[in-house]
């Protein structure tokens, strides 16, 4: 049980630090507005969603 | 080697992983407009799959198994899949630039693709070893990207066809889905 709790956080951990480091990577010149051709789905929570281009 | 192409051929087209098992159907939908999109999201759905399948598979038989802790597959396939993610848009963005501007901005789509976790646990639960594992992480991605042109081609055309305005959009796009997946059910009994 304690090795299973241990590796789900180490799991988790691994994964904040790859957002974290992702996060603070530049994104390179010329692809700061990026928009993906997405119609949009049904995980409106999503950020590319078009309803969410159309309030900004 | 027989087994191995009757294995993709399946993963291809019998058992299509949009049109015969209904997984992936959120980016099926919403990145099939054009083509050009469609081939970006195609390519990045199959490096994705390829490596996080190798990687899961890899975690299972050398961590989970030995370990005794097997329940913790799905949780453990997830943040996998999640954290591979975040390094592979990490390493395109500082490495390749013309890479990331044609593919990046659809890594973190495919995170919640249900179809890279579907790999991933089928790898396991269908007990194959690691060249059946390679062959069908390539081949399930493959039918999707192919199942996902061939719809762009569609929509492209339908975007100038004299659709009516209540079907105009996702209903006529998940009828024309419909019967693609009656048209690839025909191949059922092909191997």
């Amino acid at each position: 049980m304690m090795i299973a709790v241990g590796f789900g956080l180490t799991l988790g951990g691994i994964f904040a630090i790859s957002y974290y480091m992702n996060m603070k990577t530049p994104v390179p010149e010329g692809c700061e507005s990026l928009q993906a051709a997405c119609d949009g789905c049904a995980m409106t929570h999503c950020h590319k969603h078009p309803t969410h281009q159309q309030e900004v | 080697m027989e087994n191995l192409l009757t294995l993709a051929i399946s993963a291809i087209l019998i058992n299509n992983i949009v049109l015969s098992q209904f997984l992936g159907i959120c980016p099926f939908l919403g990145v099939s407009r054009k083509k050009d999109s469609a081939i970006g999201m195609g390519l990045a759905v199959i490096f994705v799959i390829v490596g996080a399948s190798i990687l899961s598979y890899l975690l299972y038989h050398l961590v989970l198994d030995p370990l005794d802790i097997e329940y913790m597959n799905l949780i453990s396939f997830i943040l996998v899949i999640a954290s591979f993610v975040q390094f592979t848009e990490m390493f395109i963005k500082k490495y390749s630039p013309s890479l990331y501007k044609s593919l990046g901005i659809y890594l973190p789509l495919i995170t919640t693709n249900c179809a890279v976790l579907y790999v991933a646990l089928a790898n396991i639960t269908s007990g194959y070893n690691f060249v059946e594992m390679i062959t069908y992480s390539i081949a399930v991605p493959v039918g999707f990207m192919l199942v996902l042109i061939i719809f762009s081609y569609i929509r492209e055309r339908l975007d100038i066809a004299p659709v009516p305005k209540a079907f105009k959009g996702n209903p006529v796009a998940l009828i024309v889905a419909a019967l693609m997946a009656i048209a690839f059910s025909g191949l059922a009994g092909l191997v």
